[in-house]
C-alpha cells in the first residue's frame, strides 16, 4: 500500500493543513487537487475533498489521529476505495473494508472499489420481476418486495425493523444470496448482536457487516453507505445478487447535517443541508436490477431503514426516502403496543413495483386478505359499542384475528412461500372454523415444527403450483385428514 | 506620506530563512508592544535591549528618513499591517543534505527572486539521506532533485532487472 511519500513523488503536489475543525480540515497548496479526490496527510491520515475554495481545499478526514496544523499532505490523484473481495464474506469490517472482528486481516486478492461510481444508466437497467422473499409472511403476500427493488424500512425505535431485516437477511443469505448488513452510527453491542443472530442461523458466510461506530469520526459513518454498496457493486459485477441493509439513514443524515454544519453550509429545512435528497438519491440510484457485461441479469436490492418518532412519517427524511424508494413497510408504534409481531401496518405500507412479481395466485390472496382485514378492522370498530353483534360480523372479527394469528411471527421463524400458502389455503377452505384465535395459533406453531421436519413436503410442492385461490383450497381441503392426523393424533 | 511597501522591503532585506523571518516577526511584535510605552523618546531608544541589533538600526535609520509616521495609533497600525504582510510572505521549502554558509543562502535567495520575480522566504531542512541534490516544496508543487533518490530509482531498476 502507498504511503504518504510514494503518493508525494507520484504527484508532486503537496500541501499543508491550514485549519481544524473536528474532523475537517482546510488545505493550502495542492495546486491540482480536484473534488472527491483522496488526500493523504504525513502520518498517513486520509481525507476526501470535499470542496475548492479560492486558496483552501475543504477535506473531510477518515483519520483523525495526530491531526496539527501545518501538517504537510499530499495529493494521490485518486477517489477513495474501498478494497473488496470475496474475503469479506462472513466478516465484520469498516467502511476502510478493514476487519474489525478480531479475526485477522481480510485475505486474498482484493479489487479497488469506487465509493461513488456513476450509477447504472437506464440502458443497463433490467424490469423488476422476481420476488424476493423475506421468509415474513405478511410482507410476502401484503407488501412483496423483488430483486432490485429499494424498499424502504420505516418506524420507530424498538418497533421490531432490525428483526426484520434480520429475517430478511438469513432467509435470502440462505439461498445464496449476498448479504451486506450496513451498520450506520450504532452501537457496537447492537452490532455484535446482529452478528450472533446470522451466525445462529449459520448463515453468516454469504453476509458482510459493515459497521460505522457511534465513536468514530463523524467522516467515516457518513461514508459507510457507499462503501456498503461499493462492496454490494463488487459483487454484482461478480454476477452475484446482494442484498443490502442501510441501517439507518435518518442517522446518517443527521451524521451529513453535522458535517455540513461545520462546514458552514446553509442550512435548510430543520438545518439540513440542501443537497440531503440528492446524497440518498444517488446512494440509492446504485441499486436496481442490472444486466452485466456476461449478458446476465444481477441485482442489488436495497433496504434503506429510517427511523420515525411515536409513528410519525411525514418528517424531511422519512418523507425524501420515500420518493426515491420504490415503497415502504411501515413499523407502526401502536401495533407494536398491541402485541402485533411484526407490527407492520399494512394499510401504510407500499410496495410500487413489488407486486409485478408475484404471481397471479399471490396478488389475489393478498387482496382476499386486505379485504378480510380492512372488514375486520370496520367490525372491530362497531364491536366497540358493546352491543350483541350479528353473526356476519362476529365472523369476520373472527377471520381477521386468525390471519393476524397467521401473521405473527417471532423473530427465529422464517415462513418460506409454501407454508404461507397452506396456512392460508386451511384458513380460507374453513379448516380453523368453530376454533378461536389462540386455539389456531397452537396448531400453527405445531404445523411450523412439523413443516421444519419435512412432514408436508409432498403438499407443499402440491400448492405451488396452485394458479388461483379456489384450487389452493381444493387442495388443502384434499389433505384436511392429513393435517388433522399431523395435529391432534 | 509613510510609504509601507518602501518600509517592508527594508526590514526584510537580508531576511533570507525562516528563522529570520520569525525573528523579525518577534522583533516586529516587540516594537509594537512599546508604540504606547516609554513616553516620548524615539521608538529606536526605546527598543532598544528588546530587539535584534540590526532591527534596531533599521527603525532608527526610518525614524531619521523620517519615513516612520509620528503619531501612536498610526505606528501601531503600520506594525500590525507589517505582522500581517510578513506573515503572508512566500515561503520555499528547501531539504538539503547540509548546512549551507550565508554566502550559499544569500545566491539561493537571490537565484529564488531572479527565477520567481518575488521574494521568497525558505524553510532549510537538513536530511543527510538526500546525499546531494535538493527536495523543494514551493507553491504546492514537490521536486526531488536528489542524488539519493535518483540512486533509489537506479537500484530498483536493476532489481526489477534481477528478478
Amino acid at each position: 500500500m502507498k504511503n504518504y511519500e510514494d503518493y508525494l513523488k507520484e504527484t508532486g503536489e503537496v500541501g499543508n493543513i491550514r485549519s481544524i475543525v473536528q474532523s475537517i480540515v482546510y488545505v493550502s497548496g495542492l495546486p491540482g487537487v480536484k473534488p472527491k479526490e483522496m488526500i493523504v496527510g504525513e502520518g498517513g491520515q486520509r481525507g476526501i475533498v470535499q470542496a475548492l475554495e479560492a486558496d483552501l481545499a475543504e477535506v473531510l478526514m477518515l483519520d483523525t489521529h495526530g491531526l496539527v496544523s501545518n501538517l504537510p499532505v499530499a495529493r494521490t490523484n485518486e477517489t477513495f476505495t474501498v478494497p473488496a473481495s470475496e474475503g469479506l464474506l462472513g466478516r465484520v469490517v469498516d467502511a476502510f473494508g478493514r476487519a474489525v472482528d478480531g479475526r485477522g486481516p481480510i485475505a486474498g486478492e482484493k479489487t479497488n472499489q469506487s465509493i461513488e461510481p456513476t450509477a447504472p444508466g437506464i440502458e443497463r437497467r433490467v424490469k423488476v420481476n422476481k420476488p424476493l422473499e423475506t421468509g415474513v409472511a405478511i410482507v410476502d403476500l401484503l407488501v412483496p418486495v423483488g430483486y432490485g427493488q429499494r424498499e424502504l424500512v420505516v418506524g420507530d425505535k424498538k418497533t421490531g425493523k432490525t428483526t426484520f431485516l434480520l429475517q430478511a437477511i438469513a432467509n435470502q443469505a440462505s439461498q445464496d444470496v449476498i448479504c451486506i448488513y450496513v451498520s450506520i452510527g450504532k452501537r457496537q453491542d447492537d452490532v455484535k448482536t446482529i452478528e450472533n443472530y446470522l451466525r445462529k442461523k449459520n448463515v453468516f458466510g454469504n453476509c458482510i457487516l459493515l459497521t460505522a461506530n457511534a465513536a468514530d469520526p463523524v467522516t467515516m459513518i457518513y461514508l459507510s453507505p457507499y462503501a456498503g454498496m461499493a462492496v454490494a457493486e463488487y459483487f454484482r459485477d461478480k454476477g452475484k445478487n446482494v442484498l443490502i441493509v442501510l441501517d439507518d439513514l435518518t442517522n446518517h443524515a443527521k451524521f451529513y447535517r453535522e458535517i455540513s454544519l461545520l462546514l458552514q453550509r446553509t442550512p435548510g429545512r430543520s438545518s439540513y443541508p440542501g443537497d440531503i435528497f440528492h446524497i440518498h438519491a444517488a446512494l440509492l440510484e446504485r441499486a436496481g436490477n442490472i444486466k452485466i457485461s456476461s449478458g446476465d441479469m444481477v441485482s442489488i436490492s436495497a433496504l434503506p431503514v429510517a427511523e420515525t418518532l411515536e409513528g410519525d412519517i411525514t418528517g424531511y427524511i422519512q418523507t425524501n426516502l420515500m420518493a426515491i424508494t420504490d415503497g415502504h413497510i411501515f413499523f407502526d408504534i401502536d401495533e407494536f403496543r398491541k402485541g402485533v409481531r411484526p407490527a407492520i401496518n399494512p394499510s401504510l405500507s407500499v410496495s410500487r413495483v413489488g407486486n409485478q412479481t408475484k404471481q397471479p395466485i399471490d396478488r389475489e390472496l393478498a387482496q382476499l386478505v386486505r379485504e378480510d382485514l380492512s372488514r375486520y378492522s370496520r367490525s372491530l370498530d362497531i364491536a366497540k359499542f358493546g352491543v350483541e353483534l350479528p353473526e356476519k360480523t362476529r365472523a369476520e372479527i373472527d377471520l381477521g384475528e386468525k390471519i393476524g394469528v397467521i401473521f405473527n411471527q417471532d423473530a427465529e421463524g422464517i415462513v418460506p412461500r409454501s407454508l404461507q400458502l397452506i396456512l392460508l389455503g386451511l384458513l380460507f377452505s374453513g379448516f380453523w372454523k368453530g376454533k378461536n384465535a389462540n386455539l389456531v395459533k397452537v396448531d400453527i406453531i405445531k404445523m411450523f415444527q412439523k413443516y421444519q421436519k419435512g412432514d408436508f413436503s409432498q403438499i407443499e410442492k402440491e400448492v405451488t403450483r396452485a394458479t388461483s385461490p379456489e384450487e389452493l383450497m381444493k387442495l388443502v381441503g384434499k389433505h384436511q385428514s392429513k393435517f388433522s392426523e399431523a395435529l391432534y393424533v | 506620506m509613510v510609504n509601507q511597501e518602501g518600509i517592508l522591503t527594508k526590514l526584510t532585506e537580508g531576511i533570507y530563512t525562516q528563522e529570520d523571518l520569525e525573528l523579525l516577526l518577534g522583533d516586529v511584535e516587540e516594537a509594537n508592544r512599546w508604540v504606547y510605552k516609554g513616553g516620548s523618546v524615539p521608538l529606536s531608544k526605546k527598543i532598544s535591549g528588546s530587539v535584534s541589533e540590526g532591527f534596531r538600526k533599521k527603525i532608527e535609520s526610518l525614524e531619521s528618513e523620517e519615513n516612520l509616521p509620528g503619531n501612536r495609533k498610526e505606528l501601531a497600525a503600520l506594525f500590525r499591517n507589517l505582522l500581517e504582510n510578513l506573515e503572508k510572505m512566500v515561503k520555499a521549502k528547501l531539504t538539503l543534505a547540509f548546512a549551507p554558509s550565508d554566502e550559499f543562502l544569500t545566491k539561493l535567495a537571490g537565484w529564488f527572486e531572479a527565477q520567481t520575480g518575488k521574494k521568497i522566504v525558505l524553510d532549510i531542512q537538513i536530511d543527510e539521506s538526500i546525499i546531494a541534490g535538493c527536495r523543494l516544496e514551493y507553491s504546492g508543487e514537490y521536486r526531488d532533485y536528489s542524488l539519493g533518490e535518483k540512486l533509489e530509482a537506479v537500484l530498483d531498476q536493476e532489481i526489477k532487472g534481477l528478478v
